[in-house]
């Protein structure tokens, strides 16, 4: 279902209300590689995960985040989706920028860099966002970590039960009383004298470790 | 040293190419294959050589070298 216009502010509501329901009943059932997912406690960071598991991880923004003080920032894209989960994340004091590749992602990606930077923030990076293809990381999540020296920090989550909504990624909403697993993996870190040649790898194995993370949370729910 | 060549260096880096090979009218995209990432890192090293915040409507406009050295020199 595709909220347009004059419902947004009020579905905003609705999906506050629903995800607070849904994040108080699920279980954070196991978490490995807490240590690395520690160093985004210490901005400027960057926590990345798959477009799809951005729901999942509002459980972790919510449970460690949010709790911890840390400033936090998301991008979120020029459309109705996009003012939805923008709205939803400033009513919980998280700093949004809006953007995505086929609108404004250039200017976009340049006030992330000023979040990281300047503001000192923890970016919630979902570099396949904001509007896909999904699994495949952008270029743009690379330059950020090369040009700020901020690691990005990979975890996977998966819910036992959950639902899958037609969206172009079919992103992952969690039952309530569902339980999570998170599995966070060894930070990716580049400084501004790399190659193309090494952050095109970086981008590669970017991918690679989502990919393995997100099927590592799967496991730690058998 | 001054704004204009400040950017001009930056140009040149983000690049590979000579300052003097930067004729105003070359295309960052077309003719210097500036992509996207680089427009990115291109933009961040200009705020930093200018030391000014380049708002989303100027950042949008520089698409030539002469708009970029354009930019920099109206900055000072």
């Amino acid at each position: 279902m595709k909220v347009r216009g004059v419902a947004v502010p009020a579905a905003a509501v609705a999906v506050r209300f629903l995800s607070r329901i849904l994040t108080a009943s699920c279980r954070l059932h196991r978490l490995e590689g807490a240590a690395h997912l520690d160093r985004v406690l210490e901005p400027p960071a960057m926590l990345a995960c798959w477009h799809e598991q951005a729901a999942l991880s509002v459980l972790l923004v919510r449970r460690r985040l949010l709790p911890a003080g840390v400033p936090l920032s998301i991008l979120a894209s020029h459309s109705a989706d996009g003012e939805l989960a923008a709205r939803v994340a400033r009513a919980w004091g998280i700093r949004v920028t809006r953007g995505s590749t086929s609108r404004g992602g250039r200017e976009a990606a340049l006030n992330l860099y000023r979040e990281l930077v300047k503001h000192r923030s923890t970016l919630l990076l979902m570099p396949d966002g904001p509007r896909g293809p999904a699994r495949s990381p952008k270029a743009g999540s690379i330059v950020l970590a090369a040009m700020s020296g901020a690691p990005i920090v990979p975890a996977g989550l998966a819910a036992s039960r959950s639902l899958r909504l037609r969206s172009w990624d079919r992103m992952i909403v969690g039952a309530p009383f569902t339980r999570v697993a998170v599995a966070a993996g060894e930070p990716i870190v580049l400084d501004r004298g790399s190659t193309d040649a090494e952050r095109e790898e970086a981008r590669l194995e970017l991918g690679a470790r989502l990919d393995h993370l997100t099927a590592r949370a799967r496991r730690l729910l058998a | 040293m001054d704004l204009r060549a400040a950017a001009s260096k930056v140009l040149a880096r983000a690049s590979g190419r000579s300052e003097g090979d930067l004729r105003p009218e070359l295309d960052l995209v077309a003719d210097l294959g500036i992509d996207s990432p680089k427009q990115l890192e291109l933009l961040i090293e200009l705020e930093e050589a200018l030391n000014v915040e380049i708002s989303d409507e100027d950042a949008a406009a520089l698409e030539t070298v002469g708009d970029v050295l354009d930019y920099a020199a109206g900055v000072g």
